[in-house]
């Protein structure tokens, strides 16, 4: 009875990843080893985060405590994940040699940002997921959200901002495995302000209630705000700019023309 | 990693508990079957879901069959309307309604009904109950009850497949759920509505004008509990004429019934039960087992039996003789005996099990009516104390209760003095002078027990199985008797309630109900002998006797208890119909009981309430995903595909930059 809102749920959390994933990732096996292993570290990082949820005993029931301590937790994976990236590089880059005698390098490697998107999108991915799972786990059927006088726009507002927390770190990989390869301590610390700020956002979702489902909208807004600033920052770390954009545009408009 | 999964689980249930409101109801229509028949009602194996709707008047029967525009329904009744011929109306239209909650509230202190009663009376047997297993099925002059309805008020909806499920909300809370924070709430249409009535819950007793009164019947009362102020009851009187037919949209509350049952092939069918739990005077119901095992335990030994070396007394009488002989008996007593028109049939009871086999045997039965039955609430979970004036003042305290001696309780031990006395005549041919008619007098304890168990037990337990708790079972007492005191064993003071009271079907296991009623008839008709449990255990060969053991009371120092060992004429056997060890037993023979009921467990009952989203709001949230998979698989696909232009700037090899293609 609510598997429409069930699917379009879950095309709202996953259809974006999926079709990244389709169209960048899956020819390559390089970059799927990656992404498992980043979100392998991900998993790792909220295994950290919740042993430190369980332990502190009287602050179990404060969510902001947790939330503070978990984007910590989860950025200290991702400098941790850097640095295993970095150290694997040379095996990495001989593993894909085709034979003994190739010598050139695979271009994964030569463009470092590459394998920072990959390792983004793993760790974009693994979160969104955990964020939504349970979620989608109870929508399928038959009731949906409203009894208890909870808004309507629930499934909504979490598949969006799994969305947007999944998109987010797709982009905060770039600009945080640049910012350590050039030394640059500030993108690091914009990264986890940003993650941080994000976070924090959302908690006020709490506060909804059916009288004032406009409550959404106030964590809604500035992620995806955050989300076209960081996705701007991303692209500009990643080499692209909009000329190049308009480039790219232009081009196909003219290959068309000449077709 | 099993820290994760342990908080996503915790996360999770939090997430359903705000979509999902639990009722506790525990008390729904049950399957039975018979040798040819599927009865009775169970739901879908995924539940039924409906729309909430609160049947309070004709309108709304007219609203829920054919009107209403968001079928199927879940339609949640008052007592009063719960006939067999409206439950019919409603089956019979599956198509739109999906299941019934019935409002069933009983005051818990008077065990009295809050609302009001169907003035005509309500039962699920037939009007001629037992009458395909009695004597008379296949006679023509009698069969099928031609001279007289025994149950007026039979309704028969036990003898139907009704085909969608029926629950019990016994609970306030659980009526409050379904009435406050569903249905008025999201599906009402919008009523005048005014308060007539409002009354304090502690004051119950004060006020029972609205049980059944006939002349109320054209008001509909229902209740609404105030929220802030939980000691109000309001009842409500809807101004039929100031309607407004506004109608309410989506999202609507819908409830989801689901039972989980399965047959139970080794069980001799509805004995004893009905909503009212356990009745220790056996009802009859369907085809009663009760008959069947009074009838076994006088049977002939089979060869490999020995017999015991007792002294056995036959009675040998004719029945114009008995009948003179229990009237002149019964002189003295509050009992006066009539004799029954000649023509007049058998009452369904137990007799008639004995005249199939044996038609030579005399039979006399002692009821309290010569035609149709008193109780006009014959086995239903109506079937109050107060119906059969098994109640008590409800003035009178616990302590009080004890020594109160009911209408009932005080007949029955009349009678079974005037039998006593007969007996006695009967077997020795002199009439009993004074000293001997004073050792035949039915004790007061012993008729009191009857009214304990029934009416004080019963309710407690009623109380605790419905309410789905943990109770302490040092707090339940039967009179001044405390509970606990009675179990054979030790059974812990928090042990999990509810009770399974579920003694219809036979199980290896003694049911805990079944056993306590038993060690409760022991402790007040049997003598207390000082034996300690090994040697009370050994005496329980003695095949005349039985010797039941109980861990006692507490002692003075409040640490260990002293057993008790009570010797009583109390037996049970085991509910099993022959029908099912017979090899090669003919079904359809009708010999024996071939009804089996369903089973279940403590937690196959669920009814729980939640939300449908509107086809809009369902719609949308599934076109914005759509739009959102195929756009970004389009800009995916075309980011990848310039992906070298775009970024041309990030490639740190010149080189790299005219042969790079992440596509390679």
């Amino acid at each position: 009875m609510t598997l429409m809102e069930f699917f379009g749920c879950t095309f709202i959390i996953f259809g974006p990843p999926f079709a990244l994933f389709v169209f960048t990732i899956a020819k390559d096996p390089m970059r799927i080893i990656v992404m498992m292993a980043s979100a392998f570290f991900w998993l790792c990082s909220l295994l950290i985060s919740s042993i430190i949820w369980f332990a502190v005993v009287p602050l179990r029931d404060q969510l902001a405590f947790g939330v503070v301590f978990s984007v910590l937790i989860q950025e200290l994976f991702r400098f941790l994940f850097y640095k295993v990236l970095r150290k694997a590089n040379d095996g990495l880059i001989a593993m894909s040699q085709q034979s003994t005698q190739q010598n050139i390098t695979p271009k994964d490697f030569i463009n470092t940002h590459i394998m920072a998107y990959v390792s983004g999108l793993g760790f974009g991915l693994i979160a969104g997921t955990f964020s939504i799972v349970n979620i989608l786990a109870d929508m399928n059927g038959p009731g949906t959200i409203g009894i208890e006088g909870d808004s309507k726009y629930f499934f909504w507002t979490s598949a969006c901002l799994s969305l947007c927390i999944l998109l987010l770190h797709t982009a905060w990989g770039i600009i945080f495995f640049s910012a350590l390869d050039k030394n640059q301590w500030i993108g690091v610390a914009l990264v986890v302000a940003a993650h941080m700020f994000f976070s924090c956002i959302s908690l006020v979702n709490q506060q909804s209630s059916s009288d004032e489902s406009g409550v959404y909208l106030g964590s809604l807004v500035p992620s995806y705000v955050l989300l076209i600033v960081s996705g701007v920052a991303a692209f500009h770390t990643a080499g692209g700019s909009y000329a190049s954009l308009l480039n790219a545009l232009v081009c196909r408009k003219g290959r068309y023309q000449i077709e | 990693m099993i820290l994760v999964l342990g908080l996503a689980s915790a996360e999770s249930a939090r997430i359903r508990s705000k979509i999902y409101i639990d009722l506790l109801t525990q008390s729904a229509c049950f399957r039975t079957l018979n040798a040819t028949h599927q009865l009775g009602c169970a739901s879908s194996q995924s539940g039924n879901v409906g729309i909430v709707h609160y049947l309070r008047d004709a309108t709304d029967f007219d609203w829920v069959l054919n009107k209403g525009n968001h079928p199927p329904y879940i339609v949640v009744m008052n007592t009063v309307d719960f006939t067999g011929e409206n439950v019919r109306r409603l089956s019979k239209r599956s198509d739109r309604v999906n299941g019934i909650m019935v409002i069933s509230l009983m005051d818990q202190n008077t065990t009295s009904f809050l609302g009001q009663l169907p003035p005509d009376g309500f039962s699920y047997s037939d009007t001629c109950p037992n009458d395909a297993y009695g004597i008379y099925r296949d006679s023509k002059t009698y069969g099928g009850c031609k001279k007289t309805k025994w149950n007026l008020a039979g309704s028969g909806l036990m003898q139907e497949d009704v085909g969608i499920p029926v629950f019990a909300l016994s609970e306030e809370s659980d009526v409050n759920k379904v009435l406050h924070k569903c249905f008025f709430k999201f599906n009402q249409d919008k009523r005048n509505e005014t308060c007539f009535f409002k009354f304090n819950q502690d004051k119950r007793n004060e006020t029972c004008f609205f049980k059944f009164n006939q002349d109320k019947r054209n008001e509909t009362c229902f209740f609404k509990f105030n929220q802030d102020k939980r000691n109000e009851t309001c009842f409500f009187k809807f101004n039929q004429d100031k309607r407004n037919e506004t109608v309410r949209e989506y999202p609507l509350c819908a409830a989801e019934l689901r039972t989980e049952m399965w047959a139970a092939v080794s069980s001799d069918n509805c004995i004893r039960r009905s909503n009212r739990l356990v009745s220790q005077i056996t009802d009859l119901f369907c085809d009663p087992l009760g008959d069947q095992n009074n009838f076994v335990t006088m049977m002939d030994l089979s060869e490999t039996e020995t017999r015991p070396n007792d002294s056995v007394i036959v009675v040998g009488a004719r029945i114009k003789e008995m009948i003179d002989g229990l009237t002149q008996a019964a002189t003295g007593t509050k009992v006066v005996l009539q004799e029954a028109d000649a023509n007049q049939p058998l009452p369904p009871a137990s007799a008639q099990r004995f005249l199939m086999e044996r038609a030579d045997i005399p039979v006399v039965v002692v009821t309290d009516h010569q035609k149709e039955f008193t109780n006009k609430y014959y086995n239903s979970r109506l079937d109050l104390p107060e119906f059969i004036n098994a109640d008590y003042p409800p003035e009178l305290s616990q302590a009080e209760k004890y020594d109160h001696v009911t209408e009932q309780a005080g007949m029955i031990a009349d009678v079974a003095t005037a039998l006593a006395r007969y007996l006695y005549k009967a077997s020795t041919g002199d009439d009993p002078d004074q000293s001997v008619k004073d050792l035949l007098t039915a004790n007061s304890s012993t008729h009191n027990v009857n009214g304990c168990v029934k009416s004080e037990v019963l309710v407690s337990l009623q109380y605790t199985v419905s309410v789905w708790q943990r109770v302490k079972l040092s707090d339940i007492n039967v009179g001044t008797q405390p509970l606990y005191d009675l179990y054979s064993a030790d059974v812990g003071e928090t042990s999990v309630m509810p009770y399974p009271t579920y003694v219809g079907v036979y199980r290896y296991d003694k049911n805990a109900v079944a056993s306590l009623v038993l060690n409760l008839m022991a402790r007040f008709t049997g003598d207390l002998y000082d034996l300690d449990k090994s040697e009370c255990l050994v005496m329980e060969k003695d095949v005349r006797y039985s010797y039941t053991y109980m861990q006692g009371n507490l002692q003075a120092d409040g640490k260990g208890r002293q057993g008790w060992c009570f010797k009583s004429l109390v037996h049970s056997s085991n509910a099993l119909s022959p029908a099912f060890q017979i090899d090669d037993y003919d079904m359809k023979s009708g010999k024996y009981s071939t009804w089996a009921e369903s089973r279940w467990d403590y937690d196959s009952f669920h009814v729980r309430l939640f939300l449908l989203p509107s086809d809009q709001l369902q719609t949308s949230i599934f076109a914005f995903g759509v739009v959102v998979f195929v756009l970004s698989l389009v800009i995916a696909y075309w980011c990848n595909a310039n992906s070298s232009r775009i970024f041309a700037r990030g490639l740190n090899s010149p080189g790299a930059q005219t042969t790079y293609s992440p596509m390679l």
